[in-house]
């Protein structure tokens, strides 16, 4: 005679319920992925050929346009070339900057002379 | 007709070729349209674009592909720029509601659509299922688009992308696993 166990009952019965709720889960998840198998095509409206003429002829009003004339874009365009000049100047002067003070004697030569005379040297 | 006369009349502006091309290709654009989009009055109004934009450009259109893909891929990214401005519209105008309280109505979540085309046993199932198909990436969304609405081939699939076929299996793999993920979480919350 078997005896039976509260305990282990009582898991086995959990268990049961787990499997038996993935099952419904995956089952219910197949199902709605496969919900499109048999799916028909949507008709678009009788009055299509008739709307899209209509929209062929009258151009949207509320799109976005940004008109320029010539001297307008020269202006932009001479604005972001000096602006690219004056970045890449900056660059270099920075970079000679640091090549100086990278080298110290470089640095006490320049600071040194610089005191004697102001002018180059 | 076929598609190399349709375009020689086309390009003639034969206005019965353009009424034959909208008449053959509209019920394509539009389901996949309207599947991308998942609102029938944004979809009439994107599908309209897109033939506008077809007859606009058809003499730049040089034929290396099928007329079908062409259309298919300008309805595509019709839809996504849409998509797209849907969700700056959204951002805005979630940044407006924290400044201005009263102001949410574009924070607001459409009700959740239903495709006039599936069948009333598995309406349910496939509300669930497009809910899920909206979250997915711009590629997975196409992809699983192209194949269950429009029955298209992976291999259509990927010239309408202009992907190779090995990166259509990829996002189709990975539009099914998220799919499996998120239809997981809607069974939970349905069934707690």
């Amino acid at each position: 005679m078997k005896i039976s166990n509260p305990r282990t009952d009582f898991l086995i019965k959990v268990n049961h319920l787990i499997n038996m709720h993935t099952q419904e889960k995956e089952n219910w998840i197949d199902a709605a992925l496969n919900s499109l198998d048999a799916i028909e095509r949507a008709t678009p409206p009788a009055d299509l050929y008739a709307r899209i003429l209509d929209r062929q002829n009258t151009p949207r009003q509320n799109a976005l346009r940004v008109r320029m004339t010539p001297p307008q874009r020269w202006m932009v365009a001479a604005s972001i070339a000096l602006l690219l000049f004056v970045n890449v100047m900056t660059c270099i002067k920075m970079k000679q900057q640091f090549a100086v003070r990278a080298n110290p004697a470089g640095v006490f030569a320049t600071e040194y002379f610089g005191f004697l005379k102001p002018v180059d040297i | 007709m076929t598609d190399a006369e349709i375009l020689v009349l086309l390009k003639d502006n034969d206005t019965t070729a353009y009424r034959h091309l909208v008449d053959r290709f509209g019920p394509f654009v539009y389901n996949t349209v309207l599947g991308v989009l998942q609102h029938p009055g944004d979809a009439e109004d994107i599908t309209q674009e897109v033939f506008v934009q077809v007859f606009q450009s058809i003499h730049q259109f040089k034929g290396e592909s099928k007329l079908s893909t062409w259309m298919y891929r300008i309805a595509v990214t019709k839809s996504l720029e849409l998509l797209r401005s849907r969700k700056r519209k959204k951002r805005f105008a979630f940044v407006q509601s924290l400044t201005q309280p009263g102001n949410n109505q574009l924070t607001i979540d459409p009700p959740h659509f239903q495709h006039p085309g599936v069948i009333m046993e598995q309406k349910e199932h496939a509300q669930y299922l497009f809910k899920a198909i909206e979250k997915l990436p711009e590629k997975q969304k196409t992809a699983f688009i192209l194949h269950k609405l429009e029955d298209q081939s992976y291999q259509e699939i990927a010239e309408i992308m202009q992907v190779s076929l090995s990166s259509v299996e990829s996002l189709m793999f990975r539009a099914k696993q998220q799919l499996r993920k998120l239809l997981g979480d809607y069974y939970e919350n349905l069934k707690p």
